[in-house]
């Protein structure tokens, strides 16, 4: 592989000089290269610095997808532990980027986390996890309560 | 950097998490990660915004058609039928005790009763269960592993002396077209969206229907005299396969759409029952015997028709690559396995009977939920 050098720009003008392997993993980055590859200063319109960071710092792990079974452990070990530095709001910052960016491992991890979060949750803490106001009325509410109680079905009986 | 930082508390604070900004396709991604569909009727009770961005589950719709009563039989009903499509679930504690592991498996709809029990009234899902017997009692789905098992197509409005099963199958993609199969009074009755009118199935003289199902798009029915038969949904045309189960006994069993299994009973002169399973050879025609079901549960015999999930799915419980009947006299049985050494020599081991692990408890066979708990 080559050692090239790319700068990736943010959209608050924030500078990241990373090698090309880990600007590849940005599939947009390397959509780019591939169609002109003198390129060497590629700016990201969507992104902040600070969330681009991050989306790097993945990257730069993730860069050798090794196969063995002890580098996956690893890097799984590696992706939770960086899940967990992050509230959910720039969890949502960081899969609308890797959206944009194209970098489908971080895509999946993020909406993993995310989906994680939602399901152990009742619909009042998913609330107040998400800042969420509840703007229901109170007889839409009773509505969704309604809604929300299930039986298991009784012998079959004709309807009414 | 620190450009950067100060960029960083703005740019957090001034976007709050605007879900209905999200493209639909990331929310997607999202729904598909969730466990099971009411993680997402729980996304949807948060707030006006999720509720319009995270559709209804489709798995939790009960759809039904309303269909012509018989004119060639006597015995009529006096209105219409309504053939149900009834989603199933798998539910089982998801803080078990070490030794013991309970299941509930049955159909799910809404609570339409009025009493909805005031308990604190939990906005998140519960589903009522109501043994006979006993009061009904809520079950919080945040306290249970939840596994989608499929559907069953019931027919209401029946005789219920006469109702053996139905089998449904759409004809086209947007499911306007479709074909309905009933095993009524051991006849197979055939109806389709097209002509709207209830005939008997030419093509099968032999009597005495025992199972219908579907898999993969085509129908499949055993019958009593020992024939099994694939049904083709758009010419009705009849195919045997073979070999025929040489016992009266025998179910249909499929795993999803990967495979389709039948089960024979056989019943010796002396000793237990054993039992013969092959696996259906789609392309030619043929039952193929197996002796490993891999790590597949088939629960078979009950309401809810034969059912099959991945023993994965029953951590703490059944152990794969076993059958359990769920429609025997007593309320202790256990899985049947194969090639198990009964301690008696002569005994055949190329056959699958009942093993000594796991002994389980049926709590509960019929309406409303299959209850069982399994001692491990």
């Amino acid at each position: 592989m080559s050692s090239n050098k790319i700068v990736l720009t943010s959209s608050d003008g924030e500078s990241f000089e990373v090698e090309e392997v880990v600007a590849r993993k940005l599939q947009i980055v390397g959509h780019m290269l591939e169609d002109d590859c003198v390129i060497n200063e590629i700016p990201l319109q969507n992104v902040t610095g600070d969330i681009l960071s991050m989306v790097i710092e993945y990257c730069k792990t993730h860069v050798d997808e090794e196969e063995s079974e002890e580098a996956q452990t690893k890097l799984k070990t590696w992706d939770e532990e960086f899940m967990k530095k992050f509230d959910i709001k720039t969890l949502l910052q960081i899969i609308l980027a890797a959206n944009y960016l194209n970098v489908k491992g971080l895509l999946d991890l993020v909406s993993q986390t995310i989906a994680d979060t939602i399901k152990d949750y009742t619909p009042e803490q998913i609330r107040e996890v998400f800042g969420v106001e509840n703007d229901y009325t109170e007889e839409e509410e009773a509505e969704v309560r309604k809604e929300n109680a299930w039986a298991f079905d009784e012998a079959d009986t004709p309807k009414p | 950097m620190a450009e950067s930082e100060t960029k960083k508390k703005t740019s957090t604070s001034s976007i709050m998490p605007e879900w209905s900004l999200l493209p639909e396709e990331l929310l997607h991604i999202i729904i598909d990660k969730l466990d099971n569909c009411f993680n997402v009727v729980h996304a949807r009770s948060v707030c006006r915004s999720w509720r319009s961005t995270f559709p209804f589950p489709s798995c939790l719709l009960r759809p039904s058609y309303s269909l012509p009563m018989f004119t060639h039989f006597r015995r009529k009903s006096k209105d219409l039928f309504t053939l149900e499509k009834i989603p199933l679930f798998l539910f089982r504690a998801s803080t078990p005790d070490a030794d013991v592991a309970e299941y509930f498996m049955g159909g799910i709809g809404r609570d339409k009763s009025n009493d909805h029990m005031e308990l604190p009234s939990p906005l998140q899902c519960s589903v009522k269960v109501k043994l006979p017997g006993s009061d009904p009692t809520l079950m919080n789905m945040l306290d249970y592993n939840i596994l989608h098992l499929g559907y069953q197509y019931r027919m209401i409005g029946c005789n219920p002396d006469d109702y053996k099963g139905v089998a449904f199958l759409p004809l086209n993609k947007e499911g306007g077209e479709f074909v309905v199969l009933l095993n009524y009074s051991s006849f197979l009755l055939v109806l389709t969206s097209a002509e709207m009118g209830w005939k008997r199935l030419e093509n099968v003289l032999f009597f005495a229907c025992l199972h219908l199902i579907t898999f993969r798009g085509r129908f499949y029915a055993t019958f009593h005299s020992g024939e099994t038969v694939v049904i083709d949904p758009y010419s009705l045309e009849v195919t045997f396969l073979l070999p025929s189960p040489r016992t009266p006994v025998h179910y249909l069993v499929p795993f999803g759409n990967d495979e389709l299994f039948l089960v024979e009973v056989i019943f010796p002169t002396v000793g237990k029952l054993t039992c013969r399973v092959s696996r259906l050879d789609e392309e030619a025609g043929q039952w193929v015997e197996v002796s490993d079901l891999g790590d597949r549960v088939l629960f078979v015999g009950g309401h809810l028709g034969n059912i099959s999930c991945s023993a994965q799915e029953l951590p703490h419980g059944l152990g794969g690559n076993s059958i359990l009947f769920t429609n025997g006299s007593g309320n202790v049985t256990f899985p049947y396995k194969y090639g198990v050494y009964t301690g008696n020599a002569e005994d055949n081991l190329d056959c699958w009977r009942s093993s000594m692990e796991d002994r389980v408890v049926i709590l509960n066979k019929s309406f409303p939920v299959l209850a069982f708990k399994v001692e491990c």
